[in-house]
């Protein structure tokens, strides 16, 4: 894909059952909840992408300067998270270099993690979620996990291009939306979305650390939620409360 | 008309810029600011703030002004600076009734909802 490059730091096998997205996106819901997927299951990064169209902006860890945009690989699974909010000029670009690379390595599922605004988020205990797939085999998994299906509507965000791009291509994705918090992160939702992804993939997650961990988390991700609102102010986000004209 | 929408501007950087206290140890918090029809809602993010004790509020008719101590003192940035208060000054949308100031703290987000005043009024036509 011209303008956006995935350079391998190590060899990535083909044929790996799934890959897991988490952008900044709503409530960071994606992003804190693959950050600590990565950290749980021991992750190695193994790629990182590399474009122009990306802001002129590396993070800082312990000292050493790292790729902001990256992807980790372990047993049967890839992970792609982002440590900058993606600029909208550069989505289009990158879900479809991503999902390029993702079909080369004949991954077998691609999972993406968010979060959608509700506005009594301040009331809701165990945020809940839903899922939505580009494939009637997909949809079933979906419903044999007992997660609700999101019947109508509108997706918008990163992962909305990721999931059209999928299904453009015949690959199979799915994406776990938890009701979360629209401008701040939401740790709580992160967690629900992570039982949602350990029922559909069998991978066991123990989301206890990450729940008691919750206010560091919001206070360490409050930066890359400003970055993040500036970034949905301009992808239609206010689109997922709506409705669309067609029904099925 | 001009002049004062960049006299507003300026008043609003120099607010949001004072908020960074960095000398008193003070974070600015995650603000969301909702101006409805009839009110103005607030709603703060603030992890580390445990109790409704732990948050002082003042509101006039322009203004919300929102002071809450950390339980535990977080180390942030480049300089590793600790910080152990949320501070923030916000101009509101519209003017509100200050009498009418109502908030609530659920799972570490406050909420404010501030009634507008009535600027309008409607005019009977005989």
């Amino acid at each position: 894909m011209e303008g956006v490059r995935i350079v391998e730091l190590k060899p990535v096998e083909t044929g790996l059952k799934y890959v897991v997205e988490g952008l900044p996106d709503t409530g960071l819901v994606g992003a804190i909840a693959v950050s600590y997927l990565v950290g749980k299951l021991n992750l190695e990064e193994v790629a990182y992408i590399e474009s122009e169209a990306l802001p002129p902006v590396v993070p800082v860890h312990k000292g050493l300067v790292n790729e902001p945009f990256r992807i980790y690989g372990g047993d049967d699974l890839l992970v792609v998270l982002s440590e900058i909010a993606l600029p909208l000029t550069s989505l289009h670009q990158l879900s479809k270099a991503l999902v390029d690379w993702y079909q080369r390595k004949s991954v077998g599922l691609v999972i993406t993690i968010t979060g959608m605004p509700v506005g009594n988020r301040l009331e809701i205990e165990k945020p809940k979620v839903f899922g939505v797939a580009t494939d009637e085999e997909t949809l079933k998994l979906i419903k044999g996990s007992g997660i609700s299906v999101f019947k109508e509507g509108y997706l918008a965000g990163p992962y909305a291009l990721t999931m059209r791009e999928c299904s453009r291509r015949g690959l199979r994705s799915l994406a776990i939306i938890s009701q979360s918090f629209l401008n701040y992160p939401d740790p709580g939702a992160a967690a629900s979305s992570l039982e949602a992804l350990s029922r559909l993939t069998g991978i066991r997650i123990d989301t206890t650390p990450l729940l008691e961990k919750s206010d560091e988390i919001r206070v360490k991700a409050r930066d890359l939620m400003r970055q993040a609102q500036a970034s949905m102010k301009r992808m239609g986000k206010p689109l997922e409360k709506e409705m669309p004209l067609m029904y099925g | 008309m001009k002049l004062s929408w960049i006299f507003d501007e300026f008043e609003r950087i120099f607010e949001e810029l004072s908020s960074w206290g960095l000398e008193e140890g003070c974070l600015e918090p995650l603000v969301n600011i909702e101006d409805r029809d009839d009110e103005v809602v607030v709603t703060v993010d603030l992890p580390y703030v445990v109790g409704k004790e732990d948050i002082r509020l003042e509101v006039t008719e322009e203004t919300l002004e929102l002071d809450a101590r950390m339980r535990k003192g977080v180390r942030w940035g480049a300089h590793e600076q600790e910080f152990d208060r949320f501070r923030k000054s916000i101009t509101l949308p519209a003017r509100i009734d200050p009498e009418s100031a109502r908030a609530f703290f659920r799972q570490g987000v406050l909420k404010v909802l501030l009634k507008k005043k009535r600027r309008r009024y409607p005019i009977k036509v005989e």
